[in-house]
């Protein structure tokens, strides 16, 4: 399996401390990851979406206004090869099936969220 | 052959003969006595049987008058339904007929010597052409005549313009049978020896009441020559009779063969009518759609110049619906809206032409269609308000599962995050980051803490209204010991405390905490970081209160009515960018009502908000609006006291 050089990881959540969290455990895993912008709704992750064309999107599904799925909608017409990994507290069966449907390439739940580089890296290694 | 004369028919009769006989013996008396005040004594007794009688007169005319106007509408005319027939000199006349005598308006006695045969005939057309009425005459034989008639009032507008025409003109209208008239009067008259019955008009004098008296006539009978042998006058008679009881009887038959197909052929379309609106109130239970379609046919099948559907009762009737404009209320017909024992409106027609019988029990069953209809409906949109009612309810329980796990599982994700990341790089860590993990770590156990201790609330509060134990209170204490507990649920705030350290509530320990809490949680919630929160503690006049400031956005107007139902989370921008179960302001008013404290709130858009918890002091007995919830127009105080750190 082939590793890219350089991941850029997208973090998109409403909550400041998930965002922390997840740029600090993104930035620490020595993975080769990096964060290359962090939004708290879905307009600003669309704008930070067109600015720094992540490798890996992380996206917070429930936000206020535009939702993760709604803004997973809007990138993946736009570009369907996109990576992104659908990060909800909530994750039920409806939720999994819409994001397979739309293209999402993984769902995780929050209360897994030290899983997130290991998810990531290896999304980003795929096709 | 037999004769059945009509029970109506009989009384009117019977009624004339009996004055006939009576008049005929008085005016006898008063000839043989040969003088005026003999006369005039006469007069006034027939003026007494003539008043005797008058009232019975206008009740029979009520009676008979449909038979009367039926007959005519069929026919072309009063003429029309006047059938002269002649048998051997002698004419007799149909049963109902219109009568008048034109020699009445010169006052003079009627002299019937010129009215025979073809007389009778002349008569009769020259009076259709000028629309009038018909004398009724039987020639018994030359030179001798008997004249019998009856006036009746005629209660009602005649229907037919012919009628109308009549009385203006002054015309009476009669209803009597031949039959029962000519024998009678003429065996009375041929018994005392009297040729000639005579019509005159009514003495003005009479001082009889109303209509009647105008239209009314006097009967005498004059004394004539003698006239020709009895016998022969009964045989004469009594062909007379059997002649006219024919013809009265088949004329009879024809009437009501008639009157029977009329009367068929309005039934069918009665029925036809109730049949099809019955449908079209079937159609939909949506009465705004079936009544405009149920008044338009009634009021095109019966020709109403106006038809309306009431609501309600006497005298608040609200009117649903109305096709034409509503006449005064003596040219309406109202029929009660009944179902189910209650009244639940009116239906209001009118129509410048009479409503039948018939009609009217129509209008009736089709008012309880109506009724129905309102009824189902009323029905149908209280059930589908209840379905809508429990639709919502069951949304807002799916939101409400949804919005609480994602916010227990929020912080708990941080949590599981923040100390697995402790744990792995304890030793590689910086200590200042330690510290601002821990910290993170601290703020969402509070935040958990509140949302699990309002969970509990919510689901028990209903029933700890027994358990509140209310103590006094030094109000500081418990509030600064909770600004430290829950210090991180105000997040990246500034928090201003200024408290009166010695004022004395009244209260349970647990409802400090839980209002605090929750009025803490929103105004940090709902104002950005970095704004200044003011916690205060004022000893007033009535009362001690407990005040949370923000300088957030504000309390929208439509949302006042609204933020303490369970669930609801406002509609600003601010408020649904914002998370939260929606459930915290119902527990703060729950918790009102337990300790008898109220809240008073102010608020402006774009300015913040001030939620002030009054509590009673041990001192006072009853707070002014306990458990309330009380909206202040009033500008917000200024936010006052020392920044914490």
């Amino acid at each position: 399996m082939s590793m890219p050089a350089e991941v850029s990881v997208l973090i998109v959540d409403d909550e400041p401390d998930m965002r922390s969290l997840l740029r600090l455990l993104i930035e620490s895993a020595d993975e080769g990851l990096t964060v290359s912008g962090e939004a708290a709704d879905g307009p600003a992750a669309l704008v930070q979406w067109e600015q720094t064309k992540p490798s890996v999107i992380v996206l917070d599904n429930r936000m206020p206004g535009m939702d993760g799925l709604d803004v997973a909608a809007h990138i993946l017409h736009e570009q369907p090869e996109q990576r992104i990994v659908l990060f909800t507290a909530h994750l039920d069966e409806a939720t999994s099936l819409e994001a397979t449907r739309l293209g999402v390439g993984r769902c995780l739940s929050k209360t897994r969220v030290d899983e997130v580089a290991g998810i990531i890296r290896r999304l980003a290694a795929t096709g | 052959m037999s004769l059945r004369p009509h029970p109506r028919t009989v009384a009117a009769a019977t009624t004339a003969v009996a004055l006939l006989a009576v008049t005929t013996g008085l005016v006898s008396r008063a000839e043989h006595n040969g003088a005026d005040a003999a006369q005039a004594r006469t007069q006034r007794a027939v003026d007494r049987l003539i008043e005797q009688r008058s009232a019975q007169l206008a009740t029979l005319a009520d009676t008979v008058q449909p038979e009367f106007t039926d007959r005519h509408r069929t026919a072309h005319g009063v003429m029309a339904s006047l059938d002269v027939a002649t048998f051997g000199g002698r004419a007799v006349l149909d049963s109902r007929l219109a009568i008048r005598l034109p020699h009445l308006a010169s006052g003079g006695p009627l002299d019937l010597e010129t009215l025979r045969g073809e007389e009778i005939r002349r008569t009769a057309s020259a009076a259709t052409d000028r629309g009038s009425p018909l004398a009724v005459v039987t020639p018994v034989t030359h030179g001798r005549a008997i004249v019998v008639l009856w006036p009746l009032y005629d209660g009602a507008l005649p229907a037919t313009t012919a009628g109308r025409r009549a009385l203006q003109a002054g015309w009476a209208l009669a209803v009597v049978h031949p039959s029962w008239l000519v024998d009678p009067a003429v065996q009375t008259a041929r018994a005392l020896g009297y040729g000639t019955v005579v019509v005159g008009p009514l003495p003005a004098s009479s001082g009889l009441p109303g209509t009647v008296v105008d239209d009314a006539v006097a009967v005498r009978v004059v004394p004539g020559g003698p006239g020709r042998p009895l016998l022969g006058w009964v045989l004469l008679t009594a062909l007379a009779i059997a002649v006219a009881g024919g013809l009265a009887l088949a004329t009879r038959r024809r009437n009501e063969r008639d009157r029977a197909r009329s009367d068929a052929e309005s039934l069918r379309e009665q029925i036809r009518l109730l049949a099809d609106l019955g449908v079209t109130a079937q159609e939909t239970l949506d009465v705004s759609l079936t009544l405009p379609a149920i008044l338009l046919q009634l009021s095109s099948r019966l020709r109403l110049d106006y038809v309306a559907v009431m609501t309600g009762s006497e005298p608040q009737l609200v009117q649903l619906l109305a096709l034409g404009s509503r006449p005064s209320a003596s040219m309406t017909l109202r029929f009660p809206l009944h179902h189910s024992l209650r009244t639940v409106g009116v239906l209001e027609i009118s129509r410048s032409s009479p409503v039948t019988t018939t009609e009217q029990e129509t209008v009736q069953a089709i008012a309880d269609v109506i009724a129905g209809s309102l009824f189902n409906s009323d029905l149908f949109e209280r059930e589908q308000a209840a379905v809508q009612r429990l639709q919502d309810v069951d949304r807002l329980k799916d939101d409400f599962l949804g919005t609480v796990s994602h916010e227990l599982r929020t912080p708990l994700s941080i949590l599981v995050g923040y100390s697995a990341m402790l744990r792995k790089r304890w030793e590689t860590m910086a200590e200042p980051d330690k510290l601002a993990a821990v910290t993170t770590i601290e703020t969402h156990v509070g935040a958990l803490t509140n949302l699990v201790n309002d969970l509990l609330d919510f689901v028990t509060d209903r029933n700890s209204a027994q358990h509140v134990n209310l103590t006094p209170v030094r109000l500081a204490v418990p509030v600064r010991e909770l600004v430290e507990r829950y210090r991180p649920l105000l997040g990246r705030h500034e928090l201003s405390m200024d408290l009166d350290e010695a004022a004395e509530v009244i209260t349970d320990a647990r409802a400090v905490e839980r209002i605090l809490t929750n009025l803490l949680s929103n105004a940090s919630k709902y104002s950005p970081a970095g704004t200044l929160i003011a916690l205060t503690v004022r000893n007033g006049e009535e009362g001690v209160s407990l005040g949370v400031r923000d300088h957030g956005p504000g309390i929208a107007d439509t949302d006042r009515a609204l933020i303490f139902e369970r669930f609801y989370r406002g509609t600003t921008d601010a408020a649904r960018s914002t998370r939260g179960t929606g459930i915290g302001l119902t527990i703060v008013r729950t918790w009102l009502e337990m300790v008898g404290a109220r809240l008073e709130i102010r608020s402006q858009l774009g300015v913040g908000t001030h939620m002030s918890v009054v509590f009673p002091r041990p001192d006072q007995a009853a707070l002014p609006e306990a458990g309330q919830i009380v909206w202040r127009e009033e500008h917000l105080p200024i936010a006052r006291g020392t920044v914490q750190a």
